[in-house]
């Protein structure tokens, strides 16, 4: 019988990246879709991590989903129930992460030595010492049927690997962190560079919480602190250019000048000082509270929960920051992946795709930590001293 | 009772103890006239015995061996020499005698260096990279260039405190007997068995204990352990056991499984080298228990041995690959896992040969 | 009211950064003192046997430094301190926010770091604030709190100084290497033409266990490796490795010389070396047969305690000199921010055998009756409290090599040397191990381009 679903990708490299952001946590749900897979990893239902690998990281990508008659019949026109049809598991996210790094293991750890006095044993492993003969390895996975385990073949270098992860029923009710998208109040896109550093500057004293403040018209603009940690308080802000801020105060000559210019239209010369301001590192942002909030938007998260999305902001190349009405934080992360590894293997991932190498990705989503809870991780951090 | 030599190939000789301190850390070296021993025995885990001819280590024209009996037996803490041997490398002379002190025996190694640069030991890693262990020597003699020898002198003395064990003592100690092997194999490059073998271990050491939350916690966390961690742990009943087996048509199956996963490699192509034809008849010879093992096709699972071994006290065996030997691999189904080592660049009448004598776990 | 400004370019921040691991390796704690023209970092190491002392001066070190102090609300309390500011700081704490700065992301690389400290005495919070202007208009600001605290030195008066070498650091270094890592002494003789170095161990042995005896390494080196060598023939002085070997990891990181000077065994000796506006000094305890005579270091397990020097008759004044920072401060001790005060004035020696009030490191400063009886108690005891041996070495593990505790190896890559293949994680690269950022404990990787992270990837 024709397995339900086969992928084969001669880059399990793209894989484990993407996978790897969202390795905090031990077990993930896999959904496969026509599109691609889903893993989804969550942790006390106040931290999600969504990584979907598009189908485009595959060299062939065969899904076979059987339609189920039943379910067919029951369901509304609604995606979401759409969804549910598409068979959905839970395996060791861990396990399948080093798994995948068994991926390219030789060209870590055999330089190429002349005094090996092994090769000729051997005839294959001296094959990745020439670049030519990279193509030779693939890695496949693969889902026979509902229930089947979820095998991962790595074939490279006269070694093929095999690895069978169980497959588990997905708890029912798992749902995901929702973000109301009707209720964006703040949208901050930034290189996930900077966000990184700032995270990783914060974590240097170990702060239980982390505060986020966002201000559309009062400096700071964009600031992140850790608190509650032992020895400092520290503050990462982005602020806003000297030489830009002046210009939204009307203070050097240049900018009275476009004022004046302004000032003919009558009514832009107030919109005009008040022209958006917006700190140098991002690309957008936009910061709108709810009258309620007043002109500031201030929400805390757990800083251990954040930190689990490091791996994900050192790799992916642009961060979208975004949050609702109540305070759910969504960390949108672009990742570009490199193309190398694949010019290597003298093949392109697959068709449609930049030259850049393919765009994927993940998504992690936070639940905020509401005012007493601030104060009992402050206190915790107390009782610990 | 005395025993001096200049030491030649100290690379050679501090990669072998360094690979054997791994093991253990009391070692019996025996001095005898045309070869040095080495053995550990480790109250559990893997039994080493090697013979390494005196010129493989030491300079035979400088080799004073004189004693009662026919050896002299030493008890020494054999990473204390392996540090030791750290200050003889790239020295211009070399000694290693056995002297007293206070009444206390010690092994003295004298070194005299002329070379007092950036670049040598440690120092070099300020150009170059961090040194990998399968990698240092390759980079320390790429810097060899920029040192500037002089004629100044320096001599390091490194004593190191020992037992003198009487013959008497070691009589008892005989290397292991075994049976035939079903299965005998060249090992591929150790540095791709020992990762792939690490990264099973692993996984079922992951499984086991649930996975550390926080990626870059438990990233960080790992690195320090297999740096730091006390090797005493893992030859416990619960650590993970891998699964090794081979057969006599080139192929061999590193394999483990816990309750989430069930994960093999399987290496083809692989020599099985004939076996000494020495002193037995054609007949006998293909009586032999391999030899029958060949008969079975490729595809049948009873031309297999498979052997049991644990995960970490194997981790440590592979740590010999930093001496890139060849290895022959013997299977005794069930039973035991005997790895002939052969240091590489040795004379082949009498090869420097170390034997690691590993027991296969019951299931 | 006391303020304190200054500003630091980035080479100078790396300077600082070197400075306070450095000293990390003798307290847990820097003490701090600005003067007019110079800022101090000193720790005194908690057996009064080590102090390291980094002068940064003024003009050379900082981009601005601005410092007043106003003493017109209590002059009277200020006769000791002059015009200087005293406060200690959890190196720690500092260190979380003076970390390797190596940013990757040169766009937001640190351009300036201005640091700032005001001290109210109406105000009981005392803040440190440390501010790093980044490019792109990233600022990274810190508040740390400090403590007022008793500044102790160590004087060491150089003209007495009898006995002296100077080194390149690069070459103390390759002596120290051959020392096994669990080596506790140094001891340094002069032998004709040859300095000979000697590492040993006072630890006392079971019998048995032969095996277990620390081995014994020399180096004896050509005079003419030293810059200068000028020490009386055949004096063996010693002191802890430990306390070398920092110094050294330090000295490696300037371009200097480094230049001893001491007189004879039980008597400091001092280790010192300036560079780019930063003066390094330590003043480091030694021990050896004060009468100056020929020890054999294979009998050296008599080695005379520490204690033997500071009742001789004549002896010269206690090696310390001792400042007082605002002694009554007006805000008591129960609002100070943490870490509180030790209350417990009574500090027992170390050998437990004496009830007698030892000089405390951080005395409870708002008694004046206390600082009494700690002056008393200074010119009786030294500095350098009586050390007991037995107790020390016990806490020491032996599978813990103590290089491990201070990061030594973090510069020498001893454990990349004697690291197995087994201890290779196959996963990582080799650069990532030895990469700065990795090893700071923070564990959150640089962040880099794909196309970078190679050296971090599991596939490179």
């Amino acid at each position: 019988m024709e397995p339900l679903f086969t992928g084969v990708s001669n880059n399990a490299h793209h894989l484990y990246t993407l996978l790897s952001c969202i390795g905090f946590a031990s077990k993930a749900t896999v959904q496969i879709t026509p599109e691609g897979l889903r893993f989804s990893a969550e942790e006390g239902r106040v931290i999600q991590g969504l990584a979907f690998l598009d189908k485009s990281l595959f060299t062939s990508y065969a899904f076979n989903a059987a339609p189920n008659p039943n379910q067919q019949s029951e369901a509304p026109d609604n995606e979401d129930s759409d969804e549910t049809n598409y068979p959905h598991f839970v395996v060791s996210l861990a396990a399948l992460l080093e798994t995948l790094k068994i991926f390219g293991i030789n060209d870590l750890n055999e330089p190429p030595r002349e005094n090996t006095s092994l090769p000729e044993t051997n005839p294959a492993s001296n094959v990745f010492s020439a670049p030519a003969l990279l193509m030779d390895r693939s890695c496949t996975l693969q889902y026979a049927s509902h229930g089947a385990p979820l095998s991962i073949a790595i074939d490279e270098a006269g070694v093929k690997t095999t690895c069978e992860l169980v497959t588990y029923e997905p708890e029912d009710d798992e749902s995901d962190i929702p973000l109301q998208r009707d209720a964006i109040i703040m949208k901050i896109i930034m290189r996930s560079a900077w966000l990184h550093n700032a995270i990783a500057e914060l974590d240097s004293s170990t702060p239980t919480i982390l505060k986020l403040s966002a201000s559309a018209k009062h400096t700071p603009y964009f600031a992140l602190s850790g608190a509650g940690g032992p020895y400092s308080e520290s503050t990462v802000e982005f602020s806003v250019d000297q030489g830009n801020e002046a210009t939204g105060e009307g203070q050097d000559g240049l900018s009275t000048q476009r004022h004046k210019v302004l000032a003919d239209d009558g009514s832009s010369r107030a919109r005009s000082t008040r022209a958006k301001l917006a700190p140098t590192v991002t690309e957008t942002f936009l910061v709108t509270p709810p009258s309620s909030m007043g002109e500031r938007i201030k929400q805390s998260y757990r800083f251990g929960l954040i930190r689990k999305a490091a791996r994900a902001m050192s790799v992916a190349n642009k961060v979208s920051i975004r949050g609702d009405r109540q305070g759910v934080l969504s960390l949108q992360f672009m990742v570009e992946l490199d193309e190398n590894q694949n010019q290597a293997t003298g093949r392109s991932v697959g068709a449609g795709v930049r030259a850049a190498g393919p765009v994927c990705f993940v998504d992690f989503r936070f639940v905020p930590l509401l005012d007493e809870e601030v104060e009992e991780a402050e206190m915790e951090m107390l009782a610990d001293e | 009772m005395r025993f001096r030599t200049q030491l030649k190939n100290t690379r050679t000789f501090s990669k072998l103890t360094a690979s054997l301190s791994s093991l253990g850390k009391i070692c019996w070296m025996r001095l005898e006239p045309e070869a040095v021993r080495f053995t550990i025995i480790p109250d559990q885990g893997t039994q080493v015995w090697s013979q390494i001819p005196v010129n493989t280590i030491f300079d035979e024209d400088t080799y004073e061996l004189e004693c009662n009996s026919e050896a002299i037996n030493i008890e020494i803490n054999i990473s204390v020499l392996t540090r030791a041997l750290r200050s003889a490398i790239d020295a211009s002379s070399a000694q290693l005698r056995l002297t007293k002190k206070d009444k206390m025996p010690l092994l003295a190694l004298t070194v005299v260096t002329t070379e007092w640069t950036e670049g040598n030991m440690a120092l070099a890693t300020d150009q170059t990279q961090p040194q990998d262990p399968t990698q240092d020597e390759t980079e320390t003699n790429d810097v060899v260039g920029d040192r500037r020898a002089r004629e100044r002198e320096t001599i390091i003395t490194q004593e190191i405190p020992i037992k003198i064990l009487h013959e008497g003592a070691v009589e008892g100690l005989h290397e292991p007997h075994c049976p035939d092997p079903d299965v005998h194999i060249f090992l591929p490059g150790l540095a791709q068995l020992k990762s792939i073998s690490d990264r099973f271990t692993k996984l079922a050491s992951t499984d086991s204990k649930n996975r550390q939350p926080g990626l870059i916690a438990s990233d960080a966390a790992g690195a320090a352990d297999e740096g730091k961690g006390p090797r005493a742990a893992g030859l416990g009943s619960n650590a993970p056991k891998l699964e090794l087996s081979a057969n006599m048509h080139g192929k061999l199956k590193l394999a483990i499984a816990t309750d989430e996963l069930r994960i093999a490699s399987v290496w083809s192509g692989l020599v099985n080298p004939a076996l000494h034809p020495g002193h037995i008849t054609q007949e006998e010879y293909s009586q032999l228990p391999s030899e029958r093992m060949r008969e079975v096709g490729d595809d049948d699972e009873s031309g297999w041995a498979k052997v049991r071994i644990d995960g970490k006290d194997w981790s440590r065996v592979l740590s010999v690959g930093r001496l890139s030997p060849k290895v022959v691999a013997c299977f005794i189904n069930e039973m035991a896992l005997v790895l002939y080592v052969y240091l590489p660049g040795t004379p082949n009448k009498d090869e420097a040969c170390i034997t690691y004598y590993i027991n296969s776990f019951t299931t | 009211m006391t303020s304190l400004k200054l500003s630091l370019a980035p080479p100078a921040l790396v300077r600082l950064h070197d400075a306070l691991i450095c000293l990390a390796k003798f307290s847990d704690t820097v003490a701090i003192e600005a003067e007019n023209d110079l800022l101090r970092l000193s720790a005194l190491n908690s057996t009064k046997t080590a102090f390291a002392s980094f002068v940064c001066e003024r003009d050379a070190f900082f981009e601005s430094y601005e410092f007043s102090i106003n003493r017109s609300n209590r002059t009277s309390f200020q006769s000791q301190g002059g015009d200087r500011f005293y406060c200690q700081i959890l190196l720690k704490a500092l260190l979380s926010v003076f970390r390797g700065r190596v940013d990757r992301n040169k766009d937001t690389a640190v351009e300036r770091c201005d640091m700032e400290l005001h001290e109210d005495p109406q105000q009981t919070e005392c803040r440190l604030t440390v501010k790093m202007i980044c490019g792109l208009d990233v600022i990274k600001s810190y508040k740390l709190t400090y403590e007022p605290a008793a500044i102790q030195h160590a004087v060491f008066d150089r003209r007495n100084a009898t006995n002296q070498w100077i080194a390149d650091p690069r070459f103390l270094k390759q002596i120290i290497e051959h020392f096994s890592p669990s080596a506790e002494q140094l001891d340094i003789f002069s032998d004709g033409e040859r300095a000979i170095f000697t590492s040993f161990t006072t630890k006392v042995m079971e019998g048995k266990e032969i095996l277990k005896f620390p081995v014994h390494t020399s180096v004896a080196t050509d005079k003419r490796d030293f810059e200068e060598f000028l020490v009386e023939d055949n004096m063996h002085i010693a002191m802890n490795l430990k306390d070398f070997k920092a110094v050294v990891a330090h000295a490696e990181t300037s371009s200097a010389t480094v230049t001893a000077r001491y007189t004879r065994p039980c008597k400091p000796l001092q280790l010192a070396y300036g560079f780019e506006g930063i003066n390094a000094e330590f003043t480091i305890m030694t021990r050896g047969e004060s009468d100056g005579q020929d020890v054999p270091p294979s009998t050296r397990g008599s080695l005379p305690q520490l204690s033997r020097q500071t009742p001789a008759p004549a002896a010269t004044p206690a090696p310390i000199s001792f400042n007082r920072n605002d002694s009554l401060r007006p805000t008591p001790n129960s609002q100070m921010p943490p870490p509180p005060l030790s209350r417990n004035r009574s500090i027992r020696p170390l050998n437990g055998t004496s009830t007698q009030e030892h000089l405390s490191q951080r005395p409870a400063s708002e008694n004046p009756s206390n600082l009494i009886s700690a002056s008393a108690s200074m010119d009786f005891d030294s500095l350098f409290v009586p050390q007991d041996d037995d107790r020390q070495w016990d806490e020491v593990n032996e599978e813990e090599e103590p290089q491990d505790i201070l990061g030594w190896d973090a510069t020498g890559g001893q454990d990349a040397f004697e690291g197995t293949l087994r201890d290779a994680e196959p996963g990582f690269n080799s650069r990532t191990s030895q990469d700065p950022t990795a090893q700071d404990g923070m564990g959150i990787p640089p962040t880099q381009r794909m196309s970078q992270v190679r050296g971090l990837g599991l596939f490179d």
